[in-house]
């Protein structure tokens, strides 16, 4: 390489390979994506937040909660527990139809048992097997008139961890400008942190003093979001409640700041809370026939 | 190198340094501010991480925002401002030219500090944009274009006026990170910042674009050009190979748009296996600068500066084992384990401190002296083998302990029967060490401020007493 202008043209060239590929496609392939009608809650997915939420979110970007909390929920794979709902005209087949389907499953299944497990419904026949079994299980059933379903369980440490019902997917992010997704779990994962502490209170101690709530907690105190003040006869009735090693000391109070109580909010706004067409779960399939159709199958 | 060879006399060397002279020194020196501020930064970060309650009643100073306040600081301030002294100082010397325009340098080097001081005060102060890599307020970018427009201009018009035609690798790859540097900062900037900002999941990606582009292509490349520039320089041999040298630098600047994005199921299949495939290019370019640059070192003596020769390498093996371990990281297998772990700023340590940092002031300490023509100032703990043996053991500590705990700290958490509690516990001895590392780090970063602001004071004073005896021989 001699010459200025090669180097000038061939930096470039590669400059807006890298532009269209990593830049221009992703924004078209994804920036048309829009909200989408999810039948399990009858309504569009996601909605829009409203202004209150979105000052709290204000607050958790200002603050840079994202250092040290991701809002991504990930996913290792899928079990499946196979569930029999009604029995049905014909009880007699259906009970070696169960009998068949222990054994599919590797299991061993006495006449005696079967029947028990037709006595009480719903009943789950198989707990946490793979796909491929849970297909054939149903298949078994297909014309005995009795009524099977496969829930969709997904797995993964982060789901045990009850950090979310399903993994986390593109349109979850629809309205999050800017996106606060995370890269670091210095802390727990936040994508469903609403659902899973309810308590306001909770959260205003915590984000006050975080050792106040959680031993040995190591997530900084925020402080600034409460003001300190001397009780002012009546005690406010918006003061924290904070056990005698937090108190502010004699004759004061710390009362959350309107800052703080948007940024519950915000907090409590978070949920993962239906299923989408790319992460099911809980998913119910009553009839066999519809089990290859395309909503029990996860995006990857 | 062409420059050694040459048969210039010496005046005109002479007259290529001054010209450069004070651009140099002022850039040099507030590089070094931004240094020292930045390993401030981070080191409250640092005892924040263990200490809850230090500091906790103030809103500038909360962990999350301290933590990307030391990243832009250094990336903008110190890196980049380096870089420029760097590349002008390539620019001239290996073409042999007088520097053009050094008061538009001075202008635009200043414009480049206001924005930059606006930015992190405004990032401070609530204007957090959440974006890495690009977490000032978004007002910032277009000064900061300004400015590198006024600096960058100069360098391409000293560039035409080079005597040398010939370019030699070092030169590619600078002016490939300088060149490379505008388009990406107008792109990502406008695409999240404009009033029409890209929505949902791709900002994402275009932020992982910028960030993959500024480590391995616009530092990255700094940090190579540097590496190719002083292995020869030091050990008195040529480049083993100018074409390995012309592959690995195409390679990467193919493949280092999208390094070190680790899959996740939010974000589209492609990307992640996209990025797998670009850090495992990069770190096969990176294998090949490293075996040229081995073959350039084969047989060499000590060379005319022993313990710079052995920071270059130890810089260059920090660069080398970044890259190995990102691509490694992006494999699936060790991606569940490492993604949202602090392997991941780890990562990060390695390559923008201990290759691109370590580099920059190397560069600096030899620099700076040819410019001024006044030597270091040596003597006791501020002489530059202590600082930077200080600096150098400090950043190779965090990296390790961040590598390591991350490791461990992601195996913790991909084990569900372990509580939240144990994960943190997991990390946090070697958080408690980090912060070790990153007073040595600080401590190195006040000492070399300190050598560079006696180098500039001393410059200062010369060049007074020289217009003054110039004023006295006029008026006799
Ligand atoms: C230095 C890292 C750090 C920062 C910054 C941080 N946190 Fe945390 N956070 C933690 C740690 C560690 C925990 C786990 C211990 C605990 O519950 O206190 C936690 C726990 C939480 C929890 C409880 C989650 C659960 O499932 O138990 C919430 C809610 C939370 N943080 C909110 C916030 C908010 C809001 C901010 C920003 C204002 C923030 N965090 C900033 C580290 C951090």
């Amino acid at each position: 390489m001699q010459k200025g202008y090669q180097l000038f043209f061939g930096i470039l060239a590669v400059m807006v390979i890298s532009w269209l590929g990593l830049v221009v496609f992703p924004t078209v392939q994804l920036g048309h994506q829009s909200t989408r009608q999810v039948k399990e809650i009858g309504r569009h997915y996601p909605s829009e937040p409203g202004s209150i939420v979105l000052n709290g979110r204000k607050i958790y970007q200002q603050a840079g909660c994202v250092a040290c909390h991701t809002q991504q929920v990930r996913q290792s794979g899928y079990a499946f527990d196979v569930v029999l709902n009604e029995v049905g005209d014909f009880p007699d087949s259906v009970k070696q139809i169960l009998v068949d389907a222990a054994k599919l499953a590797g299991k061993a299944l006495s006449g005696e048992e079967a029947s028990s497990q037709m006595a009480q419904l719903p009943s789950t026949l198989l707990e946490g097997v793979d796909r491929v079994t849970a297909e054939g299980v149903i298949r078994l059933f297909k014309d005995s008139g009795a009524k099977v379903a496969a829930n969709i369980l997904p797995l993964g440490p982060d789901i045990q961890r009850g950090w979310g019902p399903r993994q986390t997917v593109g349109l979850d992010y629809l309205y999050d400008q800017p996106l606060l997704m995370g890269q670091q779990r210095l802390g727990p994962d936040l994508a469903n942190v609403g659902a899973r502490l309810t308590d306001r209170d909770w959260h205003l101690k915590h984000l006050y003093h975080p050792r106040s709530v959680v031993d040995g907690s190591n997530m900084p105190a925020y402080t600034y979001l409460f003001s300190v003040q001397p009780i002012d006869g009546e005690p406010s009735p918006d003061a924290l409640e904070l056990s005698e090693a937090f108190s502010a000391g004699e004759g004061m109070e710390v009362v959350p700041k309107p800052e703080a109580h948007a940024l519950v909010d915000y907090l409590m706004s978070l949920r993962i809370e239906n299923p989408v067409f790319e992460a099911p779960y809980m998913f119910t399939q009553a009839d066999p026939s519809d089990i290859n159709n395309s909503e029990m199958q996860p995006a990857q | 190198m062409d420059e050694s060879s040459s048969s210039k006399p010496i005046s005109d060397w002479k007259d290529i340094d001054t010209s450069y002279r004070f651009p140099t020194l002022f850039l040099v020196a507030k590089a070094t501010g931004w240094l020292l501020i930045s390993t401030l930064f981070s080191l409250l970060a640092s005892i924040k991480m263990h200490s809850p309650e230090f500091l906790s009643n103030c809103s500038w100073v909360t962990y999350g925002v301290l933590v990307p306040a030391a990243r832009n600081a250094f990336i903008y301030g110190f890196a980049l401002q380096a870089g420029f002294a760097a590349m002008l100082w390539m620019t001239m010397r290996l073409g042999q030219v007088k520097l053009r325009g050094p008061g538009f340098i001075f202008i635009g080097m200043i414009l480049w500090n206001l924005a930059l001081v606006l930015g992190i005060l405004g990032l401070m102060g609530g204007g957090l944009s959440g974006y890495a890599f690009l977490d000032m307020p978004g007002f910032v970018y277009p000064m900061l274009f300004t400015a590198y427009a006024l600096i960058g201009g100069m360098a391409i018009l000293t560039f035409f006026k080079r005597q040398v035609r010939e370019l030699y690798p070092s030169q590619w790859f600078i002016y490939a990170s300088f060149y490379w540097f505008p388009w990406m900062l107008t792109i990502a900037s406008y695409a999240l910042f404009s009033s029409e900002p890209a929505r949902g999941i791709a900002q994402a990606l275009i932020n992982q674009w910028y960030v993959s582009g500024m480590t391995t292509i616009v530092l990255g490349f700094v940090g190579l050009a540097l590496v190719q520039y002083f292995i020869p320089k030091l050990s008195g041999r040529d480049l083993y190979s100018s074409h390995l040298s012309f592959f690995a630098f195409w390679m990467m600047l193919l493949f280092g748009g999208l390094t070190g994005l680790l899959e996740a199921q939010s974000l589209p299949a492609w990307a992640g296996v996209i990025s797998s495939v670009c850090s495992h290019f990069v770190s096969l370019a990176w294998v090949i600068v490293a075996y040229n640059l081995w073959k350039s070192l084969q047989g060499s003596g000590r060379g005319s500066d022993p313990f710079a020769l052995l920071l270059v390498r130890a810089a260059a093996l920090s660069g080398l084992v970044g890259a190995l371990l990102t691509a490694w990281g992006s494999r699936p297998a060790a991606a569940e384990v490492v993604q949202f772990s602090l392997f991941l700023p780890g990562l990060t340590w390695l390559q923008l401190f201990g290759f691109v940092g370590t580099l920059l002031l190397v560069s600096i300490y030899y620099f700076l002296p040819r410019v001024t023509e006044l030597p270091w100032k040596s003597g006791g703990l501020l002489s530059w083998k202590g600082v930077m043996t200080c600096y150098f053991s400090g950043v190779s500590l965090i990296s390790l302990v961040y590598l390591v705990g991350g490791w461990k700290q992601g195996k913790t958490l991909a084990d569900a029967s372990k509580s939240f509690a144990e994960v943190q516990a997991a990390a946090m001895t070697f958080i408690r060490i980090s912060t070790v590392g990153e007073l040595l780090v600080f401590v190195a970063a006040l000492m070399v401020c300190l050598k560079v602001t006696g180098m500039l004071i001393a410059q200062l004073r010369a060049y007074i007493q020289c217009c003054c005896s110039c004023k006295s021989e006029a008026t006799q």
